[in-house]
């Protein structure tokens, strides 16, 4: 991962690894060692008769359910036949633990023995101050076993499955599983063997209660020393190798030391305080090393939320029931939760898995398990200052916090995600510069403009490996992105100047905004299409009819018919570039713009129209592809230049059918009719003729109709695609 | 010299120019008509020779060597006495439109024959304005969403319902006089109809350059 630990195994000679075997292995023992604990438990007789605290005092309960309370130092007396001891209320208690110096510790144990020795016999009794009850010891059943024992079973068997796994999972001779691993075994160890111990009732033996102590309390600093020296190696290495075998051997034989008490066993709690005020203390100076290492710095905030989440779960533990007045979640087996946290939260931190989904929930941890304790430091304040009523005082925690805390978390949230603050439109706006920026070389600088201000990453290079879709790669360090905007497929590494991982809502964006740009780049493929079509379509036109008819007119000698030619070049380059030209139109237009532009050139001649406006039926709703509405156009245009120029007629009369998809438009005029100059021009190739070839070529007609006064000429097309 | 009134004609293509020029001399009355080839020509005759309190009639070509008509067109939008008349070869509509938009009162085709182009003319004279269909359909669609931020009241840019009929009779292909005969009024009014869509065409537009200019902060 991050550090030099785990690379320094590679200096080891090669074994052959087999993770699964190993962990199967380490389960099994775990659930012997369960197994063991339970049988040690079961073999503890059932007396009947507990002692638990109460205030000051300690409540006694008698077999027959006669309770009595007395202060913590009354003599309770077992006696049988001539035999009797006494000893404190207090030291009957199931989880108390012997204090004060070795001879003390020594002599606790030994009663414990005098007792279960006096209790097993015939006719023993039990007295405390008066109240006296017959003792029989029963054979204890496993539903004879107290809450605590299973919890503490529990705990001590999921922590203990929890570092196995971390263990075995990681390269042999990592030193950081290694001490990861020692802390969930000293766990383990403290919780069966505290589960044993705190199982009696009235008493068990004193050699198995020395022992179960021992256990404990060796566990117990194994767990808390080896998890200061794991902090010594993560992320960073702080100490040189040697320290933490060292440190956590020192506790193992502290360990021992106080649970035979050769040691006082107050400094076992002073041993304890080490890690709890040590942990921070060095998890804020990796954090500070960790600088500009994303990934270091997410797998720290990560233990340090879950730690401060669990840290914050004893605390309201211990102080809801005293300031809320809920019941008690038990003694030392409520310690599990935060247990759980903070070790589950440091196996997923340096296993490293996924930790740029985790880097979110750490703050999100972190902030619930801050508002918790905000609202139980408010109320404690509004009962303790204003001594107001339990319920008022919390109904008021719960509004100020609430008011407080709720912006609070806002304000702070939107903080973290400050890079996030490229807003969808902005977004949008970035993306279409770089698909619609004017050549490659442009796009693909406002691409990487667009990553940086998205992501900000300290390094955008080419991906050495193809990518089809983006990707999160090593944890979040780098983010992996598909060749667009005429770049190569594009590596970014170190998020938010270094500061952040990838987090799957990048990805997310990233995948939307790769999607977005080959949309645009689509779209701007099919403009770039629709100009060429267009541009083909005028040079198309220009090379058929304009060049054509100035052709013509280059090769004759007669000024007027040049002019002709001319205008009708003119006329032809019009129709091009109106804005009817290129696309379909509906034959009701065309039909509006041809009479428009026929009654203008004929009121000029002095010529009348005779058009009815609403020449043919449905004449809106035809639509006429290009090609055809253009020759009808042309064709008209060159029907009425011969009305001027040869008719001699004073009048022109167009008239319509439509049949089917065929359109029939007959124009007569009243002058002089089919002439031999016409008629020679209609079988020379050129007016009537090249207007003949040209509807001919879009399957229509242009037929001469014979005509009793003046000339009559039928214009036949289709109007629909054959 | 005629004291009644100017006209000028700018046009690059010098035998069209000449042509123009005689032919508008004739039809408005004046023994010359005065002649320019350039924006910059035609901006120095209006400097040194424009006498403002007589009429001018300009013809105004678009595609000028040194920048487009529309400019000299603006520039006397602010000249109460000029009528600016655009020539054109082509009634294609964007064009024309925008020289309408720029103030323009009328336009003329210059590929028409030099008597059609007469004919035109003396129509102009008399008040009779051209307006293509494909042009008032175009005026049609204009008015139909004018943009959000003018309000019509204010400019006074929203079209009267018979000015909508006058655009939609000759969208359909009717002639001025033809429009007049089937809405039931005088082919002047129509005339008058037409100009007073020219001209709200000409202030919309100039409120949207003002309106576009505030947004890009140029003013």
């Amino acid at each position: 991962m991050h550090g030099t630990v785990g690379q320094s195994a590679t200096a080891q000679r090669e074994r052959p690894r087999r993770p699964g075997l190993r962990l199967l292995i380490e389960s099994h023992l775990l659930f012997a060692l369960f197994l063991v604990a339970l049988l040690a438990a079961l073999s503890i007789p059932v007396y009947g008769i507990s002692a638990s605290r109460e205030g000051a005092a300690i409540l006694v309960t008698l077999q027959q359910g006669h309770a009595t309370q007395v202060p913590p130092e009354t003599p309770v007396r077992i006696a049988a036949g001539a035999w009797s001891i006494e000893a404190p209320a207090r030291t009957f208690q199931s989880d108390f633990v012997p204090d004060g110096d070795r001879a003390a510790v020594a002599r606790f144990y030994a009663e414990r023995d005098a007792i279960v020795a006096l209790a097993s016999a015939p006719g023993a009794t039990v007295t405390v101050a008066g109240a006296a009850a017959p003792l029989a010891p029963a054979h204890r059943r496993l539903m004879d076993l107290p809450h605590n024992f299973w919890l503490l079973s529990l705990q001590a068997v999921v922590i203990g499955l929890l570092g196995a796994w971390v263990r075995t999972s990681a390269v042999p001779g990592d030193l950081r599983a290694r001490m990861f691993g020692l802390s969930c075994a000293g766990v383990a160890m403290a919780g069966l063997s505290g589960a044993v111990f705190d199982t009696r009732d009235l008493t068990a033996p004193g050699d198995m209660l020395r022992a179960m102590m021992t256990l404990n309390v060796l566990g117990s600093n194994v767990s808390a020393v080896a998890l200061l020296a794991l902090f010594l190696y993560t992320p960073r290495t702080l100490a040189p190798r040697w320290i933490g075998p060292v440190l956590v051997a020192a506790g193992a034989v502290a360990g021992v030391l106080q649970g035979l008490a050769v040691l006082p066993l107050e400094s076992f709690y002073a041993l304890l305080v080490l890690p709890t005020l040590g942990l921070p203390l060095l998890l804020l100076v990796q954090y500070r090393r960790a600088a500009g290492d994303a990934g270091s710095r997410a797998t720290l905030r990560w233990i340090g939320a879950t730690t401060f989440a669990g840290g914050a779960f004893v605390t309201i533990g211990m102080a809801a029931p005293v300031l809320l007045g809920v019941p008690s979640l038990g003694s030392d087996g409520s310690t599990i939760v935060p247990l759980l946290m903070a070790y589950g939260g440091i196996a997923f931190g340096i296993a490293g898995r996924r930790l740029f989904v985790l880097d979110a929930w750490s703050y999100r941890l972190a902030l619930g398990a801050g508002a918790t304790l905000a609202l139980l430091v408010a109320d404690a304040l509004l009962v303790n200052l204003l001594a107001l009523a339990k319920p008022v005082a919390l109904a008021l925690a719960l509004l100020a916090v609430g008011y407080l805390y709720v912006p609070l978390r806002g304000a702070l949230w939107s903080r973290i995600n400050r890079s996030q603050a490229l807003t969808g439109p902005e977004l949008f706006r970035m993306a279409g510069e770089v698909a619609f920026a004017p050549d490659t070389a442009q796009r693909r600088a406002a691409w990487r403009t667009l990553l940086d201000r998205l992501y900000q990453p300290l390094e955008i290079g080419s991906a050495p490996m193809p990518v089809p879709v983006p990707q999160l790669l090593d944890g979040g360090e780098a983010l992996a992105l598909p060749a667009a905007a005429g770049e190569s497929a594009l590596l970014l590494r170190h998020a938010g100047n270094g500061a952040k991982l990838f987090t799957p809502a990048d990805l997310a964006t990233s995948r939307e905004l790769v999607a977005l740009l080959e949309g645009a780049e689509e779209a701007r493929a099919a403009y770039a299409r629709g100009a060429t079509e267009e541009r083909r379509r005028i040079a198309r036109d220009l090379h058929d009819d304009v060049s054509g008819l100035l052709l013509t007119g280059l090769h004759r000698e007669d000024l007027a018919h040049v002019r002709g030619d001319v205008q009708q070049a003119l006329g032809e380059i019009r129709a091009m570039v109106s804005s009817l030209a290129g696309h379909a139109q509906p034959l009701g237009l065309v039909l509006a713009d041809c009479r428009y532009e026929a009654s203008g050139r004929l009121a000029a001649a002095g010529i009348t129209l005779d058009w009815p406006p609403d020449l043919a039926e449905d004449a809106e709703d035809r639509i006429v592809e290009y090609a055809r509405h253009k020759a009808l156009v042309s064709a008209l245009r060159e029907v009425v230049t011969n009305a001027i120029r040869h008719s001699g007629a004073s009048r022109v009369t167009v008239s319509a059918t439509i049949e089917g998809d065929r359109l029939s438009l007959l124009v007569r005029d009243d002058g002089r009719g089919l002439v031999a100059e016409t008629r020679r021009e209609v079988s020379g190739g050129n007016g009537l003729g090249n207007l003949a070839q040209r509807l001919a070529e879009i399957g229509g007609a242009c037929t001469i109709e014979p005509s009793p006064q003046g000339f009559a000429v039928r214009l036949d097309l289709p109007l629909a695609a054959a | 010299m005629d004291a009644a009134r100017q006209v000028l004609v700018i046009e690059d293509i010098a035998p069209l120019r000449e042509a123009l020029a005689e032919r508008a001399a004739d039809v408005f009355g004046v023994t010359h008509a005065h002649e320019a080839g350039t924006l910059a020509e035609a901006r120095a005759w209006l400097r040194d020779h424009r006498q403002v309190d007589l009429p001018l009639v300009a013809l105004v070509d678009l595609g000028l060597p040194d920048g487009s008509g529309a400019a000299i067109i603006a520039e006397l939008a602010g000249d109460s006495n000029a009528t600016c008349i655009v020539t054109t070869i082509f009634e294609d509509d964007a064009n024309v439109m925008r020289a309408l938009g720029a103030g323009a009162q009328g336009y003329l085709l210059k590929g028409d024959d030099i008597s059609a182009i007469e004919e035109r003319l003396r129509g102009l004279e008399r008040g009779e304005v051209p307006v293509s269909p494909q042009i008032a359909r175009k005026l049609l669609e204009r008015f139909r969403h004018p943009i959000a931020s003018i309000q019509p009241t204010e400019f006074d840019v929203a079209l009267t319902q018979r000015e909508t009929d006058v655009l939609r009779a000759i969208g359909r292909g009717l002639t001025i006089a033809e429009a007049a005969h089937a809405l039931g009024i005088g082919a002047h009014t129509v005339g008058t109809h037409v100009k007073n869509i020219y001209r709200k065409l000409n202030i919309a537009s100039r409120a949207e350059a003002a309106i576009e200019a505030a947004r890009r902060g140029l003013v």
